[in-house]
């Protein structure tokens, strides 16, 4: 084995390693549920930020309709739970299913129109299923939202404890980031960065762009679906002022200071808006605003976010470490 | 029915403020190719200032007007020295994006997020054939009609305003032209978010103040832009007389609730089958 396939391998057994640590860690600390409450949060917020890291990173499409997808796997798989009495798991895949009817529902329209027109247009559709949320009392709940949202079971163990959700959602993040990986480093992901990249030539190398938009598309309204479905039990709550625009904005900035473009990007980026309150208590009034600022910053004079800067970091590294060789 | 004109009378104020916001967003974007989505947090920043200069300072209304106009310009041109030079043009739409959050939270951390009641001396009613209006809604109309008239004079006939044109037809040509396009891109944010403070101070004092009161309006003004046909200024101010219109009239006859529901169908429906909107180029 040769020395860079070791460190590799070792690398994973570490990152496994620490995904079982932390929950069990996070059990014997003082205030566990609240920690555990963040852990979640910023799990669900991980997985929401690569799936749009999918269509806003890696294929360059400016979808600020992202949230609606969320708030649709949100509410129909609470909805078949609470008024069907359907088995979460199956309401969790319908949840996952919605929210790609509803994304080829605002998708295929929209895609046909180019940079912020598109951004404009699926502005729109968003705010029509915000509007609709509020509105349609006897679905939805309009304002009230859906209340008391059953715990979820999994093989007869339920899960009053936190740290099964956390276990479950870390679960759900690794598939997560395997699943657009795999799919980034496909034949078709290489057509999402030539699209991003330049949708003209793209189309000239003979790429369907459109089909490719559609397919990175869905597949972004896939993740955010599921992430919505695992979403509403956790809070025990949902209601249309989860899902709006400002919401979505803070998962953009999100992605934009973790580092769009990189696979690690959204979930250090999750990490960060979760932990930075937490860490900065005198700062917390000025949270959002600093998330504002940063955000601005980080597109002016450092496009690639935090993890851009790390991975710049580290070819700096290795290219000084070879340089020093060969002056030997 | 008799309830009609007033309606087309609620529609039209409406249609005032957002043709005031539509120009300016129409000529940041002919100028600097820049969707501005933050476009309508200066007019709520504004109508905040406008507030606290008659609460704290003057309480003569006109001057809060002039005062807190002029303050959102500089702020609008300090936006697009510090801000918007330094960043290319394929991100303006983003960074656009977190200028909402920035200004949003600003204005949350000065004023509170309480929604606040701003009255102005301007109470007494109007009276014009079968509507009834307050003064302050007549002031609304009167100056948009001014300002508008003003706006489409400026890029017909003074030099400046048509330098401002030929930037937008076409930049290089232009600057080999002697035009400056970073003073043309400067002066067309600055008068942008100048028209946009005055909406602010004129038609905050109809509503009550929050700082989540720009988003909706930026929305619409976009919608508005989107259906006149971006880039022209006719088009803006027509698109949004129409978009008043329409949305008070569904509001009043069918369901208030779902009127916010008019603009968005208008829009899909338009970048549907025209994408270059009523009055745009191709």
């Amino acid at each position: 084995m040769s020395n860079s396939t070791l460190k590799k391998v070792l690398g994973y057994v570490i990152l496994i390693a620490l995904l079982v640590a932390v929950p069990l860690v996070i059990n014997n600390l003082p205030g566990r549920a609240y920690l555990f409450h963040l852990l979640c949060i910023a799990l669900i917020f991980s997985i929401l930020g690569m799936g749009y890291n999918l269509t806003m990173g890696f294929t360059g499409l400016s979808n600020l309709a992202h949230i609606s997808m969320f708030s649709a796997g949100a509410y129909v798989s609470t909805i078949l739970v609470q008024r069907f009495d359907v088995n979460y798991w199956l309401s969790f895949l319908a949840g996952a299913l919605s929210a790609v009817v509803l994304g080829a529902f605002i998708g295929v329209p929209s895609l046909r129109l180019r940079g912020t027109y598109f951004s404009i247009i699926t502005i729109a559709f968003a705010q029509v299923v915000y509007i609709v949320e509020r509105n349609w009392f006897s679905v939805t709940g309009g304002t009230d939202g859906l209340l008391e949202i059953p715990n979820i079971s999994l093989f007869g163990i339920d899960f009053l404890n936190k740290m099964n959700y956390a276990y479950l959602f870390i679960v759900m993040a690794v598939l997560t980031f395997l699943l657009v990986k795999a799919l980034v480093q496909s034949r078709v992901g290489r057509a999402f960065i030539a699209i991003r990249d330049g949708a003209d030539l793209a189309l000239t190398t003979g790429i369907n762009t459109t089909m490719y938009k559609i397919i990175s598309f869905l597949t972004g309204s896939f993740i955010a679906g599921y992430a919505g479905a695992l979403y509403a039990p956790l809070m025990r709550f949902i209601d249309p002022e989860d899902f709006t625009l400002g919401v979505m904005l803070n998962v953009l900035s999100a992605l934009v200071i973790g580092g769009a473009r990189t696979f690690w990007g959204p979930i250090i980026g999750a990490l960060f808006i979760i932990a930075l309150p937490e860490v900065l208590i005198p700062l917390r009034a000025y949270l959002f605003l600093i998330q504002g600022i940063l955000m601005v910053l980080i597109i002016i004079y450092f496009p690639g976010g935090i993890m851009g800067g790390v991975y710049k970091l580290m070819g700096w590294w290795k290219r000084r470490r070879s340089a020093g060789g060969a002056n030997k | 029915m008799d309830l009609l004109p007033q309606f087309i009378m609620n529609g039209i104020i409406q249609g005032s403020n957002y043709a005031l916001l539509a120009m300016g967003l129409s000529m940041t974007y002919s100028i600097m190719r820049m969707v501005n989505f933050a476009h309508a947090q200066l007019y709520m920043i504004s109508a905040y200032l406008c507030y606290s200069v008659m609460k704290y300072w003057i309480s003569n209304y006109l001057v809060a007007i002039v005062l807190a106009t002029i303050a959102g310009a500089i702020l609008g041109w300090l936006i697009e020295r510090i801000v918007l030079r330094r960043a290319q043009r394929q991100n303006l739409f983003v960074i656009s994006l977190g200028l909402v959050i920035v200004a949003q939270e600003v204005a949350f951390i000065i004023w509170e997020g309480f929604a606040i009641n701003f009255s102005t001396p301007l109470t007494g009613l109007v009276s014009f054939g079968p509507v009834t209006l307050t003064q302050q809604k007549a002031l609304v109309i009167v100056v948009a009609i001014v300002v508008e008239l003003a706006v489409l004079m400026f890029f017909r006939l003074s030099r400046f305003g048509k330098a401002m044109v030929a930037t937008s037809a076409n930049e290089d040509a232009a600057q080999l032209m002697g035009i400056n396009a970073h003073t043309m891109s400067s002066a067309a944010f600055t008068i942008g978010t100048l028209l946009a403070a005055l909406a602010g101070s004129l038609v905050g004092p109809l509503f009550s103040l929050t700082p989540g009161m720009g988003t909706p309006l930026s929305i619409t003004a976009l919608i508005v832009i989107i259906f006149g046909g971006i880039g022209s200024i006719g088009g803006a101010i027509i698109g949004a007389y129409t978009i008043g219109i329409l949305q008070s009239v569904y509001a009043g006859l069918a369901s208030p609730e779902w009127s916010t529901l008019v603009g968005f169908v208008i829009l899909i429906i338009m970048l549907s089958f025209r994408p270059r909107g009523l009055f745009g180029r191709e």
